[in-house]
């Protein structure tokens, strides 16, 4: 097997939507990137800029057209659990309480025992702090707190990579600093999934909080504008002045 | 005879065009106005809903004479288009005004704030909010008219029965003289006119229509034959000043609205529902004197319903109304079985969907006489296979109400939905259990809802057919195979007795069972107007 140093690889991949018979949207083109280990990696670009495709493309929901997605070195196909997405607007089922939401993800697995399953469900219910929520409705539910519902979904299949999509933009900047502060210490934990993350932002500050890289991305088809090293010690400090330099490194990159 | 059927398809198209034109304006009117204001929605809706399910077949006789004494030259014209609209009219006008409900807040803020005119808000707003619905509600409405087509061009009244010249009697005429030639041209040309228009002006009309649409569509690959996109790319021209509102009105829905469901929300008043059966009462009271032009005493009128009702024997007309309840619950059954794994298979499968839609329409366009020989056929096999050809026949009338409701309660899942169902792999058995049949379940409901009003207005045609000059009737008791012998005997009071009493019965099963199990469907699903 092919020992990459990435844990998953975009290569040449391009995309686009048939509008009418003949023309097509591209959306993506010759676009060829890696997530690595251990890696927390951001893409921002301009909205409309193909940022979810490129997500869903990783997440194994869309085929590209062309180009190659491999994953752990062999060639991905389809979706895995080993690869988890949050939504943007969290797809909870309104008919499920919050534990038949995360359970979910894992009722399709036959090597897991319904036993194994109720003490994984738990132990994330535990994680994002929502103990005794277990039998909550979602409109029962804040915004934030939907949006932990839905981040213990997408890890309690112990995925190698987590991929998000604008999971902030729906919350308030109190909730979206603190869902931010779990999402890193899920990633930094190394007893906890995920392995790597890749979040897809329009808002600049966010990717810079939590990423060790970033890939900007130019408008409509997408391509690599640039990419910014983000070597900031963690916790890392929005008042800092190195923080504020590489917020404006980067949205001057993308203006 | 070529030219015989041509003219025929025309002239019954020409009905048929002026019924749904009519339809559609009253839907429009109705709908929007309902949903819009607290006070009309408080006496519209129930009105609708009375009417809807009160057995309109059972009105016919009385509304048909009273339109040709009155109108003696256009009258029965008149009359057949009024038969088609009672076919075409509900549906359209629940559709319009479950899209006006569903108007964001947002949107009609701004109409506030920008202070639009009257008419402004009608143009720019609530017609084109609500296009879709009429849209997705068209191809029911036509394939109920043409289902009904030969009843729509048959008035009769006791010994009396005229009929308007039409695809639909000229059929009938022909299988009366053993015409077979005839019937199968004259069905090929119905057939191929369904399909043209289907094809020409419906398709078009739904794939514009999506652009109005507020909640997010899924890319359906496919959904339109690549055949017609040209045809409709010279439609997009002529919209414009919507397009960038709808997109920026629809992104604020999306957040605003995450699911939107079916909301029927109009059982609130109890009073207004018994004062309609008065109001309905009393107009049949009024109505019965003006037949019976000797006895101008509306007492008298009464005792002589109420005497039939003693006539025809309490215990017999209950027997009668309960197989025929009996009946409904079968056929809906039978509807439910049918639309669920078949709108199921059809989201699933975008691709067939768009092939096997066309020629769904057009067999819901089959005209009801076309498969009488079916069923004549199992009305004559014996006891069991009557029964079943009842069904079927009443089934037929509104089994699209609870496939279409179906399929646009299913295309209301949206893609993120499907996506989760992707990524945790799960089975189809999963799928259908936990996303697809709860969203649905509103929608199937609002369908079994309708679909129980068009069963019972069928139930008179169907518990006893006559074709070609004989008639088969089921062996078991039933309310319609009742009226329909008292309307053959003319025996007017009789009629009206029974026809109060399917009335009172549909509307007490209605409040009682269908509401409450939609308001029971809304509260086990956790389904909230804004969730």
């Amino acid at each position: 097997m092919n020992k990459s140093e990435a844990l998953l690889e975009l290569r040449d991949v391009s995309h686009g939507y048939s509008l009418r018979a003949g023309a097509t949207l591209r959306v993506i083109e010759n676009l060829s990137l890696e997530v690595r280990f251990n890696e927390f990696l951001g893409i921002v670009g301009p909205s409309g800029c193909g940022k979810s495709t490129i997500l869903r493309i990783m997440a194994g929901l869309i085929k590209p057209l062309s180009g190659v997605v491999t994953f752990r070195g062999s060639i991905l196909n389809g979706t895995t659990p080993r690869i988890s997405l949050m939504h943007q607007i969290p797809p909870l089922l309104p008919w499920l309480t919050v534990r038949e939401n995360i359970a979910l993800a894992l009722i399709a697995r036959d090597d897991l025992t319904e036993e194994e399953k109720r003490l994984k469900v738990t132990q994330f219910l535990e994680l994002v702090e929502l103990t005794g929520y277990d039998s909550a409705y979602p409109y029962e539910l804040s915004g934030g707190m939907k949006q932990r519902v839905a981040l213990a979904r997408a890890l309690v299949t112990d995925p190698d990579l987590l991929l998000l999509d604008e999971p902030f933009s729906n919350l308030d900047p109190l909730t979206s600093l603190s869902l931010s502060r779990e999402i890193e210490y899920m990633w930094l934990e190394s007893t906890l999934p995920p392995i790597s993350v890749v979040m897809v932002s329009h808002n600049i500050e966010e990717v810079v909080m939590l990423a060790d890289r970033i890939i900007v991305l130019g408008s409509r088809p997408a391509r690599i504008l640039a990419e910014v090293p983000i070597e900031m010690q963690r916790p890392r400090n929005k008042k800092s002045e190195e923080f504020y330099r590489l917020v404006d490194e980067v949205f001057s990159l993308i203006s | 005879m070529l030219w015989e059927i041509i003219t025929a398809v025309t002239l019954s198209w020409a009905r048929i065009a002026a019924a749904i034109i009519l339809s559609v304006s009253a839907a429009l009117v109705v709908g929007i106005y309902s949903g819009i204001s607290r006070r009309v929605d408080r006496i519209a809706i129930p009105v609708l809903d009375v009417l809807q399910s009160v057995p309109i077949l059972g009105f016919f006789p009385i509304a048909v004479y009273i339109l040709a004494k009155a109108i003696p030259s256009v009258g029965y014209e008149i009359a057949s288009i009024f038969l088609i609209f009672t076919c075409t009219f509900w549906n359209l006008a629940f559709g319009v005004y479950e899209g006006a409900r569903s108007i964001p807040q947002t949107v009609l803020e701004v109409a506030e704030l920008s202070k639009l005119s009257h008419t402004e808000r009608l143009r720019k707003i609530y017609i084109p909010a609500t296009f879709p619905k009429v849209a997705d509600q068209l191809p029911a409405s036509l394939a109920n008219a043409f289902y009904f087509l030969a009843a729509s061009e048959v008035m009769a009244l006791g010994e009396a029965e005229v009929r308007v010249a039409g695809i639909g009697t000229l059929i009938l005429r022909y299988q009366e003289i053993g015409n077979y030639e005839g019937i199968v041209l004259g069905i090929l040309a119905t057939a191929l006119s369904i399909a043209a228009v289907y094809l020409l002006i419906l398709t078009p009309i739904i794939s514009y229509s999506d652009k109005y649409r507020f909640d997010v569509i899924k890319p359906a690959a496919g959904a339109t034959p690549s055949l017609l996109r040209g045809l409709y790319s010279r439609f997009k021209s002529i919209q414009a000043p919507l397009k960038v509102e709808s997109r920026r009105i629809s992104e604020a829905a999306q957040r605003l609205l995450p699911t939107q469901f079916v909301n029927v929300k109009y059982m609130r008043s109890d009073l207004m529902r018994l004062l309609l059966i008065i109001f309905i009462v009393a107009s049949l009271v009024l109505l019965v004197p003006r037949i019976y032009a000797n006895m101008d005493d509306v007492w008298a009128a009464i005792m002589s319903v109420a005497a039939a009702g003693l006539r025809l024997g309490l215990t017999n007309v209950g027997e009668a109304l309960a197989y025929s309840f009996l009946r409904v619950l079968a056929c809906l059954a039978l509807m439910t079985a049918f639309s669920i794994p078949l709108a199921y298979f059809m989201s699933e499968k975008p691709r067939i969907r768009a092939s096997l839609l066309p020629a769904l329409q057009m067999l819901a366009a089959m005209p009801s006489p076309l498969i009488f020989p079916i069923i004549s056929s199992l009305f004559e096999a014996g006891a069991l296979t009557r029964e079943l050809g009842a069904l079927l026949l009443m089934a037929l009338g509104s089994i699209w109400y609870v496939f279409y409701s179906t399929l646009s309660g299913f295309s209301r899942v949206h893609s993120e939905y499907l996506e989760l169902a992707e990524m945790y792999k799960l089975s189809s058995v999963q799928r259908f259990r936990y996303i697809y049949i709860p969203f649905a379940t509103p929608s199937l409901v609002t369908g079994l809802i309708t679909a129980t009003g068009g069963a019972w207005n069928t139930v008179i045609v169907a518990e006893r057919l006559g074709e070609g000059g004989a008639i088969f009737e089921v062996y078991s008791p039933g309310l319609g195979k009742m009226m329909s012998t008292l309307a053959e005997m003319a025996d007017t009071a009789g009629l009206v007795f029974t026809v109060i009493v399917m009335t009172v019965f549909v509307i007490l099963v209605n409040r009682l069972l269908w509401r409450a199990l939609y308001d029971y469907s809304i509260r086990a699903l956790r389904i909230h107007e804004q969730v």
